[in-house]
């Protein structure tokens, strides 16, 4: 813990990149409440625009599979989004029906002529436009690359047309662009030193690493280390840093693991000070963010913020024209 | 404890896994509804010959009558025979003539019968008796006589399906995974429910209650094994001593078709000369003449007969109470001697020479009822499941067959006798209906009404053949194995319904529905084995053979000291040296030289050896234990496992002696280990004989599909027997080919990971019923009290539980008159009379409408006209325009769906016949019901959405949260292990093993769990979804098993303000699909009146009910008759006319209720 510095007060918000792969962000957000964390969060899931697939025209369908079925599929599949920004929701567009602005044409025209069978997959859809196609999905799942949609007999076929739209995950989950967001608070590992001081030295090899690591511990990930010298307990801070970068859960392991060794030491005398706390801090947040391949997952974020901000912004204009109005009616401000 | 001495390679014995395999090959070999199956080709092969072959010939000879084509002194007989039958492939003669095999599945869908064609050989034998006395025999032969259609189970011996592969299967349009043993009858599934009844031969002891007279009754119901008659029941019943009568005491005899019980001693001395004396009939009565104590017993009995000591005279005695007591004193002997022939225990003998046998019968009952009421053995239990017997589809075909073929020769004879008459040739071919025998087996199949359709109300057994149940696979398969106890339901007697020790093994101790049938109707477990019957005969020669002595030769003094020996009922004798036969016996069992369903049954109590043979005893296989060791060894399971190679199969294993099949009667004698390793822990104080294959096969098919069943509350497994039919899934594969009344069809179902070893077998895996779905244990929101639960909206918007539901809709048409017939057209406003008001649109010209289309309430499916047949005077001009009546189906007004499948054939009589069949793609919403595997269901409280749910620091939220709540009373431990193993599971990416009294435990699972980084209780840190906040407990999060049951709201949801009446009444009719009123019933009346809201009942009551006016005579009171318009009111009493007229507001019901007592003559009079 660092000494001299109010948690609760902080500094100016910040954000820290822990980790960053093409399918995944894990970073730290400092000097925020939780409840801007969680709107984050929610903002994440629910209010990220995507495109995907909306309307289906099914011409021609003699697979094994109902036209609804063959709809919901096609919605569910990952649309590169990365150009959504430049769409319109159909519900504001000012054209009649669908039009360039706010939508994409897909088309399927397919037909079983294979001996046995035939995989038809997003990779069979095209596209009209170029930047909203379906995900490359080679690699995942199916060995035969691209997400199934149907499978077929010999001399089936499939004529669809479909159109992708401009959404968010609030309307429907097939426009939320992330697999999941985990949130957790930011932990702090608390050690009793006086109680730890009393155990016997067997008991301490058992939960705690040694230098040496013989034998191991069972504390996860080796965040705590037996000093033989010092004959102290120590927290090793680079590796909890690691460890959390690298790993949502580790707060939660920690966690039962403490509760593990707090029950062992209070298992014969329930009043027994607990030896290890794990701590929330309350101003630090960790996210690990998993995209669906719509966009890379830093613009998820990056995306989510502006959302967010956008938000503020029409409170903010919301509020000024709530005041104007009261102003108008009454001919004077309401005291604030 | 490990054996000291060195094991031979493959010697080792087998481990509780290994058992597994022996599952395996058993259901390989029997598959899940052999007893269906086995029944049925019993009945085509054998009994259905037996019957044709027991029944006399028919014999015409021409009527006394005054013909002249009749030659004087000419006599003239007809004898027709009949021979062997034989049965072709399942076909359907078209209207055209054609004769075309017919497949399941078109029958199905045409709503056709998929039966074979009856032939049999008939003789016909013309004796002409010549003036001198000789006879002038002509015989001539008519082949394959066509006499019927016999309905055919699918997937039996001569079904076309039998031995098809899996690749034919699918050509012939059926599921490969269907296990057949249903009929096809006019396009409908039925399955035969097996009845379960009182054993026949059997002798039962029962204690009397005080009121009745007699304290004790011995008795039998008797059946021979070959005659199919009717069993004939003889009761030996001992008076109550105190029972204020000259006879007190004594013992008297229930003798069939005599109408009065007769003494005991009568009917020994009836039987013969060697009986007379007293001395001879207690020989075979107590055997041991120095047991005072029974010897005392009898003498009420012997003085109750004393002035009947000799055969005649007993004879006559009986004669005199039989079925023609006005006959003369020889008739009356002869008839009383040939009762005790054919009537009396008919199982022991009908032939003549039977008497020493059925003396020493009667004997033997009279002993047993003396023990009994010396207190020497209990009274008999009803319930015990060894004296009952379960009538299978062959047997309940046979007694329909043999009624009906019986009607078939006699109206054949009837048929032939008027031809005699008038002179015509003789022509059998002509005589024989063939309707007589296809419409008789069509109408007790189609309705479930065992018997003739003639047949007064509630003579006949109801229910007997039922619709299969297709709502889920595991539902159909529970179905086809499904049993009825038929005593009336209202019975309120609790033991026939309660679970006996007796079922372990046979009946599945959860699977049975609540309510009135409770306990009534039961469920074979996995394994049970009902036998098909064989004959006695080969039993009864091997006995000669081994020393047994025949009752004729043996004095009764050997019977104490030596074991009496029956067969099938029937005593045939007795043996002196009975463990060395018994342990013949078993070696030839093991060895099948005698048949494997044989049972051979020791009672050292009694001093009996019961061996039975007879048909619907209940047995299941075990492992056979010699020297407290398993037979069966791990190089035999090697072999099975290499089954292809080696060709070790179940029947390899039978013959080999390494398991065997015990009934429910030799399972009393039999000492069962429960598991493998029990044999090796019983430090020799017990011998066991055979050992369970293993105790999770106690559980029917609907019980096999919960996980740690052993860990529930028992009535929680039941309520999921049963609701476990009620979940969706894929119910068969090939629904797409099937055009079934109502199907739902689950779009993503997947295998459980948390599988029972059982499942294999059900293919479960392969079309399972539900979703293994993220469940939380939790408050939140509060939205998911009282069994409700909440659901992720997201998960749902992915597909999570969503389904289709298919409806077929069916229409054909009609021949209306002899050369008109209705139309399947667009009905067209100006030519068709009673239009409906519906759209018309959605169908084209010819009736039908298109794929694709979506169709919703009050859309016409299928158009439909009837011409109109008018005569010339009711020609009104208005409606002469007309020249049809529209008879178009209309879609039910509270559906809607798309249009998925469009069927156009012709039915049997060759008219168009048509299927529509709707979709309708079912979302997951609030009121929705969904259940886990453990009798826990709940409805849909609230969805969602991903963002609002509680999630895991690693990002998961559960699909459904179910409210802690629902656990602690109901005790359904074995869904808290499911989940915990399931989550190990996902993480190992292995199946649970979730098998019931297997050895693992939760501190097991637990590990696993732990050392995978989560906490070992599945317990997760959770963060609330709309604050971000850690919430204070820790939640139980992992993978469920939940089903989405049949339920929706969609289908239940309903409301109406105003809407139809029922014409009688002018209330609002009742129900959903009639769009009626809801019912303000007595206790929400009572509710009103305790508010002392009158106004508010009156309005509910009255005013939105039958709200009415009625004009009232000021003077009489009666009903007047008011003309509002002209303002003219008159009182319609002929005495009265008066014009003083009073309004009155009634319900038009009171209104009614007047009028009909008026007239009744009866003058209900309003005071106004």
């Amino acid at each position: 813990m660092e000494r001299g510095k109010d948690e609760r007060l902080g500094g100016e918000p910040g954000v820290e990149v822990l980790h960053l792969t093409e399918d995944r962000i894990t970073f730290m957000l400092n000097n925020v409440d939780i409840s801007v964390a969680n709107s984050l969060r929610r903002v994440m899931l629910a209010e990220v625009p995507t495109m995907a697939i909306d309307l289906v025209e099914v011409k021609e369908n003699t697979s094994v599979l109902h036209d609804e079925f063959i709809a919901h599929r096609l919605g569910l599949i990952p649309l590169r989004s990365e150009m959504a920004a430049q769409f319109n929701y159909a519900r504001d567009c000012t054209c009649d029906d669908s039009c360039p602005r706010c939508s994409v044409k897909f088309t399927l025209d397919v037909k079983c002529e294979e001996a046995h069978r035939r995989n038809i997959t997003s990779k069979d859809l095209v596209s009209e436009h170029p930047d909203v196609v379906p995900i490359d999905a080679d690699g995942l799942g199916d060995d035969l690359g691209g997400i199934v949609i149907v499978k077929m007999g010999r001399g089936q076929e499939l004529r669809i047309e479909a159109i992708a739209r401009k959404g968010i995950g609030k309307e429907h989950a097939k426009f939320n662009p992330v697999g999941t967001v985990a949130m957790c608070a930011d932990g702090a590992i608390d050690l009793n030193h006086d109680a730890l001081s009393t155990l016997p030295l067997d008991k301490i090899y058992e939960f705690v690493n040694t230098p040496t690591d013989d034998p191991p511990g069972n504390c996860p990930a080796k965040v705590l280390l037996y000093n033989d010298i010092s004959k102290a307990i120590q927290v090793n801070e680079q590796a909890v840093d690691e460890e959390k970068a690298r790993d949502i859960n580790f707060f939660d392991k920690m966690a039962y693991f403490a509760e593990w060794w707090n029950d062992f030491n209070q298992l014969k005398d329930k009043t027994a000070p607990e030896l290890i706390r794990i701590r929330d801090r309350p101003d630090r947040f960790i996210y690990s963010v998993e995209s669906t391949g719509v966009m890379p997952p830093a613009l998820i974020a990056k995306v989510a913020i502006d959302v967010l901000r956008e938000k503020v912004n029409q409170l903010q204009r919301e509020v000024a024209k709530g005041v104007e109005d009261a102003m108008d009616g009454h001919g004077y401000a309401m005291a604030m | 404890m490990e054996d000291a001495l060195p094991e031979r390679d493959g010697d080792e014995e087998i481990t509780q896994d290994d058992a597994w395999e022996v599952i395996s090959a058993y259901f390989a070999d029997k598959g899940l509804v052999q007893q269906q199956l086995n029944s049925f080709d019993e009945f085509l092969e054998t009994t259905m010959q037996e019957i044709i072959d027991e029944h006399p010939n028919v014999e015409v000879r021409p009527g006394i009558q005054i013909s002249p084509s009749q030659a004087a002194g000419a006599d003239t007989r007809h004898v027709v025979t009949f021979n062997q039958v034989y049965l072709s492939r399942a076909s359907v003669v078209e209207p055209d003539g054609k004769n075309m095999t017919l497949f399941p599945n078109e029958a199905r869908l045409r709503n056709l019968t998929y039966a074979c064609p009856l032939y049999i050989d008939v003789k016909h034998r013309t004796i002409e008796v010549r003036p001198d006395g000789e006879e002038d025999v002509q015989d001539s032969e008519i082949p394959k006589l066509f006499i019927g259609r016999v309905p055919m189970m699918l997937k039996s011996k001569f079904c076309l399906l039998h031995d098809a592969n899996d690749k034919e299967l699918t050509e012939f349009g059926e599921c490969p995974l269907d296990p057949g043993g249903y009929f096809v009858i006019n396009g409908s599934e039925k399955v035969l429910i097996g009845q379960e009844k009182m054993a026949n031969n059997l002798v039962y002891v029962f204690h009397k209650r005080t009121p009745n007279k007699f304290a004790w009754v011995s008795e039998i119901r008797s059946a021979p094994e070959a005659g199919n008659r009717p069993p004939s029941a003889l009761y030996q019943k001992l008076l109550r001593s105190r029972y204020k009568n000259a006879s007190a005491g004594s013992i008297v005899t229930t003798v069939p078709l005599v109408r009065e019980d007769v003494p005991c001693m009568i009917v020994f001395r009836a039987l013969g000369e060697g009986y007379n004396a007293d001395r001879h009939v207690l020989e075979h009565i107590v055997y041991d003449t120095n047991d005072m104590q029974m010897m005392e017993l009898l003498k009420p009995s012997l003085e109750d007969s004393q002035p009947v000591h000799t055969t005649e005279m007993a004879l006559d005695y009986i004669g005199t109470r039989g079925a023609q007591p006005g006959a003369a004193r020889a008739q009356r002997q002869q008839h009383a001697r040939e009762l005790l022939v054919k009537e009396m225990l008919p199982h022991v003998g009908i032939t003549e020479h039977c008497e020493t046998k059925k003396a020493y019968f009667l004997g033997y009952m009279i002993h047993k009822l003396l023990i009994a009421s010396l207190g020497g053995r209990k009274e008999d239990d009803r319930d015990h499941f060894a004296q009952k017997r379960l009538e299978l589809s062959g047997p309940l075909l046979a007694s329909l067959f043999r009624k009906l073929f019986a009607k078939l020769k006699k109206e054949m004879r009837t048929s032939l006798q008027k031809m005699v008459d008038a002179g015509h040739e003789i022509t059998p071919s002509k005589a024989v209906n063939p309707k007589t025998l296809t419409r008789g087996l069509k109408y007790a199949l189609a309705t479930g009404n065992w018997g003739d359709q003639q047949a007064a109300a509630g003579t006949n057994r109801a229910g007997v053949a039922q619709v299969l149940n297709r709502l889920a696979f595991a539902s159909s398969l529970s179905h086809l194995r499904r049993l009825n106890t038929p005593i009336g339901r209202e019975g309120k007697l609790a033991k026939p319904r309660q679970l006996h020790n007796t079922h372990w093994g046979m009946i599945c101790p959860a699977e049975t529905p609540e309510g009135q049938a409770v306990g009534l109707v039961k469920n074979l477990a996995l394994m049970a084995y009902i036998t098909v019957g064989k004959p006695a005969s080969p039993i009864l020669e091997f006995l000669d053979e081994w020393g047994v002595e025949n009752l004729e030769e043996i004095s009764p003094m050997a019977i104490p000291n030596a074991t009496k020996i029956f067969c099938n009922g029937a005593w045939v004798g007795i043996h002196r040296d009975p463990d060395q036969l018994v342990s013949t016996l078993k070696e030839l069992r093991r060895s099948v030289t005698i048949d494997p369903e044989t049972s051979v049954v020791r009672d050292i109590a009694e001093r009996e050896l019961r061996l039975n043979t007879d048909p619907g005893r209940i047995s299941r296989p075990l492992f056979v234990v010699e020297n407290q060791q398993l037979v069966i060894k791990k190089h035999h399971i090697k072999l099975l496992r290499e089954s292809d190679a080696s060709g070790v199969n179940w029947d390899w294993l039978v013959a080999n002696g390494l398991v065997e099949f015990i009934d429910t009667e030799e399972e009393e004698t039999a000492m069962i280990a429960m598991f493998v390793s029990d044999l090796a822990h019983a430090h020799g104080m017990v011998l066991n004989t055979h050992a369970e294959i293993h105790p999770a096969l106690i559980l029917g098919i609907c019980a096999s599909i919960i996980p740690f069943p052993d860990h529930n509350q028992s009535p929680r497994n039941t309520y999921q027997s049963a609701m476990g039919k009620q979940a969706m899934g894929v119910y068969i594969t090939n629904y797409q080919t099937r055009m079934d009344a109502m199907a739902n069809v689950l779009y993503y179902s997947q295998k459980p990971l948390a599988c029972t070893q059982s499942m294999k077998f059900l293919s479960f895996r392969e079309l399972p019923t539900g979703i293994n779905a993220i469940v939380a244990i939790a408050c939140y929101s509060g939205y998911n009290q009282e069994d409700s639960v909440i659901m992720n909206q997201s998960s749902i918007d992915r597909g999570f539980f969503r389904s289709v539901q298919y409806k077929t809709y069916k229409d054909e048409v009609n021949k209306v008159g002899l050369d008109l017939a209705e139309q399947f057209e667009r009905p067209q406003r100006d030519v068709c009379q009673g239009m409906k008001f519906a759209n018309y649109e959605k169908i084209d010209e010819d009736g039908l409408c298109c794929p694709g289309v979506r169709v919703s309430g009050g859309d016409i499916i299928i158009g439909k006209t009837t011409p109109l047949e008018r005569t010339e005077e009711d020609l009104d001009p208005m409606q002469a325009k007309f020249t049809k009546r529209d008879m178009s189906t209309r879609m039910k007004m509270s559906e809607s769906g798309i249009v998925d499948q469009v069927m156009l054939s012709t039915n049997e009589s060759g008219l168009k016949f048509c299927k529509v069949r709707i979709r309708s793609v079912r979302i997951p919403q609030i009121g929705d019901k969904f259940a886990s595997r453990h009798g826990q269901k709940g409805t849909v409280g609230i969805t969602y959405r991903q963002e609002d749910m509680p999630f895991s620091s690693e990002g998961v939220c559960p699909d459904i949260i179910v409210n802690p709540h629902a656990i602690p009373s109901r005790m359904t431990i074995g869904h808290l292990i499911e989940c915990l193993l399931s989550k190990v599971a996902t993480l190992t990416g292995q199946e649970g093993d979730a098998t019931p009294f297997s050895k693992v435990t939760v501190d097991e699972i637990s590990a696993e769990l732990q050392k995978r980084g989560y906490q070992c209780r599945a317990f997760e840190r959770m963060y609330n979804g709309h604050t971000g906040r850690r919430q204070n407990a820790y939640i139980f999060l992992g993978p469920t098993f939940y089903q989405r049951l049949k339920h929706m709201v969609d289908d239940k949801i309903h409301a109406r303000a105003r809407g139809p009446l029922t014409t009688l009444t002018r209330q609002p009719v009742e129900g959903r699909a009639k769009d009626g009123g809801l019912r303000f019933g007595e206790m929400e009346r009572d509710c009103m009146i305790s508010h002392g809201v009158a106004l508010m009942l009156k309005e509910r009551l009255f005013e939105q009910s039958d709200h009415f006016r009625v004009h009232v005579c000021e003077r009489c009171g009666l009903m007047s008759i008011a003309n509002l318009r002209k303002q003219n009111f008159r009182c319609p009493v002929k005495a009265c006319q008066s014009a003083l007229t009073c309004q009155v507001f009634m319900p038009y019901a009171c209104k009614l209720l007047f009028q009909e007592l008026m007239a009744m003559q009866i003058a209900p009079r309003m005071v106004v």
